[in-house]
């Protein structure tokens, strides 16, 4: 199996405060990969390292089987979509006219921004005002920048955030078409099991910087087969956090 | 490159960027140009002008940059979008684009005051023919300050999401740039602060003017130009827009 | 509760290093205008009053005008970022006097940075030499007056700023606010128009003086302008849906 995203001792501190501990995340080739933690656990960081917006104080990047450096990191940026935190958007422009400018930016046929639009269902609202949308719908936006290049790995750091359960429940569909349907690779995080459990063929849990588990959910739930997954979790997690 | 000055201009629209730009260039141009043309004027026009234009230059095009640069940089903090931007190019190329698509605003505005300036002369037959070298060089010594200032300012709109730090320093930076060309007793300090080099590159002096005559004797004459300065004004400009370049390409977004 | 609500907005401004920019400012036209004034002594003879008009010429013009359009962008831009708004028209507070309080908050940095001015003045007016005794009264009265009518200014640049939702427009517009103030007052409109109230107030040029005889007017005309521009703002900030 190729690995897609493979960390090498990933680390992150702001001052002395250890953000990201000696990270090794690994994550194969069209599955999907879901990457647990609490609030705060390091996860952004993790994902913002991964695209280049963070820098790491240590450790390595291989991404499609290639190290990142300054150089090739454009060129590896190409073939991955995002969504990190909040969304980003042009608030005095509509939703078309901002993916018509990631599209120039990408450099991919203009047909893409009404294929990805109809995908997240936003072709309604196409012709509105970014600023005149609620939350879920600048989620949807931001997932439509991420489909945009219909990239080999796609990355979505809590993608629900703001979505109402039918939003969640159409989401959790797309993400888990996404390998099989264009060959992607997902690496989605949240803070629910739940969330995950239903949608990861891989999972990592991370807490206070540090992996603690990385495998599939069942070799997870043998761990400790008395307990449910959601107590695994919580003592996974909450254990590091006594320390 | 062109793509990415494409999506400068796609970013841009309905947010009336040009309208601000050309506003602020006429009230700069009311500024100069409002008033009663008399023979005085008629007589001395061109030189006059020249002795003039390079104070209200120095209030104006400092704060047309720090608008133009704040405007243009505030679109990507205001929605986050640097965080998105970075991942799809690179960020020097980015950089570069804004800074770019900002300097032809610019450039585009001055060409617009040095034009309107030259056909009010000519409308108005000035005395003697319009002398084209001085103005030509006039326009190069305005527009030269002006992008250094404006690298400047796009350096700091592009790092501090707070743009109130860009707008401060500007100011406090156009304060001393103008305090400057009234201080002909400090010659280094107008060669100190970029926003001092309107009047480093002052070429037409005001000579013959005393208390008791006051105007009466007084002309314009041409006044030796400092092209050593010149040329650190532009190596300021380059070293600037390398530091600049470089932290924007360091920063964590 | 009016206090509660002015600490709160005190709170806000906590590190943000925007009060450097006004320690910063002042210092530029003391330290310029006095080489100036230095330089040219036998032109300036009214000692205390010249150096004071070397001071504050393009103080009160141009960079006070600017500084306050700036200031009052970024106070109301900080409610406008992150839907700030949201939250303080929630808040069991009168909205009434959201917009008095910003204006308090924007009024005590005009009065500081006035100090300011008038201590570095005096200041410089020592080192130069100078040797008529301090004008103390009139100093407080140009910082006081000059205050005054920096609300005026400040009223106005934040109701513009409560309606142009963007940082840097409100701050040409201060920029061409302040032009303006400089015409009507060589137009002798100066006691009228806002623009011009702060440098009429700071008597920062001879001819445009204030007379004793014009302190009430004066106050009365600058204590208008700032009622009407808050009536305005608190009317639109209850009636308008954000």
């Amino acid at each position: 199996m190729k690995e897609i995203v493979k960390t090498n001792g990933l680390t992150k501190k702001y001052g002395e405060n250890l953000c990201v501990n000696n990270l090794n995340m690994t994550v194969t080739d069209t599955s999907i990969y879901g990457f647990l933690g609490p609030n705060g656990a390091g996860k952004s960081t993790t994902l913002k390292m991964l695209l280049g917006l963070v820098h790491p104080t240590k450790g390595e990047i291989d991404i499609f089987e290639k190290r990142v450096t300054d150089k090739n990191r454009i060129s590896i940026l190409k073939d991955i979509g995002s969504l990190i935190e909040s969304p980003s958007y042009y608030g005095h422009l509509t939703a078309k006219e901002n993916l018509k400018i990631c599209q120039t930016l990408l450099d991919v046929p203009s047909s893409n921004i009404d294929e990805v639009l109809k995908i997240v269902r936003l072709d309604k609202q196409q012709s509105k005002k970014v600023s005149a949308f609620s939350l879920g719908m600048k989620q949807r936006l931001g997932l439509a920048y991420a489909l945009l290049s219909f990239p080999k790995l796609l990355i979505l750091d809590e993608p629900t955030n703001g979505l109402d359960p039918a939003g969640i429940h159409e989401m959790r569909e797309l993400i888990r078409s996404l390998p099989q349907k264009y060959g992607m690779t997902v690496i989605v995080s949240s803070h629910l099991l739940s969330e995950i459990d239903q949608l990861a063929d891989n999972i990592g849990i991370i807490a206070n910087g540090k992996m603690m588990y990385q495998g599939t959910l069942s070799n997870l739930h043998d761990t400790d087969p008395s307990k449910t997954l959601e107590e695994i979790f919580l003592d996974l997690t909450g254990k590091e956090q006594s320390l | 490159m062109i793509r990415l000055l494409k999506c400068e201009y796609l970013k841009t629209r309905h947010c009336f960027i040009f309208p601000t730009a050309f506003a602020i260039t006429a009230i700069c141009l009311c500024w100069c140009l409002y008033g009663d043309v008399d023979d005085e004027i008629i007589k001395y026009g061109w030189r006059m002008f020249l002795y003039q234009f390079p104070l209200v230059n120095a209030i104006f095009l400092p704060l047309l940059s720090m608008v133009i640069a704040s405007r243009l940089c505030n679109l990507e903090h205001k929605g986050k979008m640097q965080k998105l931007l970075c991942c799809m190019e690179k960020r020097g190329k980015l950089f570069d684009a804004k800074l770019l698509y900002g300097l032809g605003i610019i450039t585009v505005c001055v060409v617009l005051m040095w034009a309107v300036t030259v056909i009010f002369g000519v409308v108005n037959r000035f005395l003697g023919p319009f002398p084209i070298k001085l103005y030509l060089l006039y326009f190069i010594f305005t527009l030269i300050p002006t992008v250094v200032i404006y690298i400047f300012q796009h350096t700091l709109s592009m790092l501090f999401k707070n743009q109130a730090i860009a707008f401060f320093t500007g100011i406090i930076g156009e304060f001393i740039g103008i305090f400057s060309m009234f201080l002909p007793s400090l010659p280094f300090l107008r060669r100190m602060v970029l926003w001092g080099y309107y009047g480093v590159l002052q070429f037409v002096g005001l000579f013959g003017w005393t208390k008791e005559s006051r105007y009466e004797n007084a002309y314009f004459d041409l006044m030796p130009i400092d092209w050593t300065f010149f040329c650190v004004l532009i190596c300021a400009g380059i070293l600037l827009y390398l530091i600049g370049r470089y932290l924007f390409c360091k920063k964590e977004v | 509760m009016f206090f509660k609500m002015l600490k709160a907005e005190r709170m806000k401004l906590k590190r943000s290093p925007i009060w450097i920019a006004f320690v910063l400012m002042p210092i530029v036209p003391a330290f310029l205008g006095t080489v100036n004034y230095l330089g040219n002594i036998e032109i300036l003879q009214s000692e205390w009053y010249s150096l004071w008009t070397q001071h504050t010429l393009f103080t009160c013009y141009f960079f006070l005008p600017i500084m306050i359009g700036i200031y009052c962008s970024y106070i109301m831009h900080e409610e406008e970022n992150n839907r700030n708004w949201n939250k303080v028209l929630t808040m069991p507070q009168g909205r009434n006097m959201i917009f008095i309080s910003k204006l308090i908050m924007a009024g005590s940095m005009i009065l500081l940075s006035e100090l300011w001015i008038g201590a570095l003045f005096v200041i410089s007016g020592k080192i130069v030499g100078l040797t008529s005794p301090v004008p103390w009264d009139k100093i407080l009265i140009w910082c006081g007056f000059g205050t005054l009518g920096g609300l005026v200014m400040a009223s106005i640049q934040l109701l513009i700023s409560l309606f142009i939702k963007n940082f840097a427009l409100p701050i040409a517009i201060a920029l061409g606010g302040g032009l303006s103030g400089l015409m009507f007052l060589a137009k002798g409109f100066g006691h009228i128009w806002p623009y011009s109230l702060m440098a009429y107030g700071m008597n920062s040029n001879a001819p445009q003086k204030i007379y004793e005889s014009g302190y009430l007017p004066f106050l009365v005309i600058c204590v208008i302008y700032i009622i009407l521009c808050s009536a305005f703002a608190s009317l639109i900030i209850k009636k308008r849906d954000i």
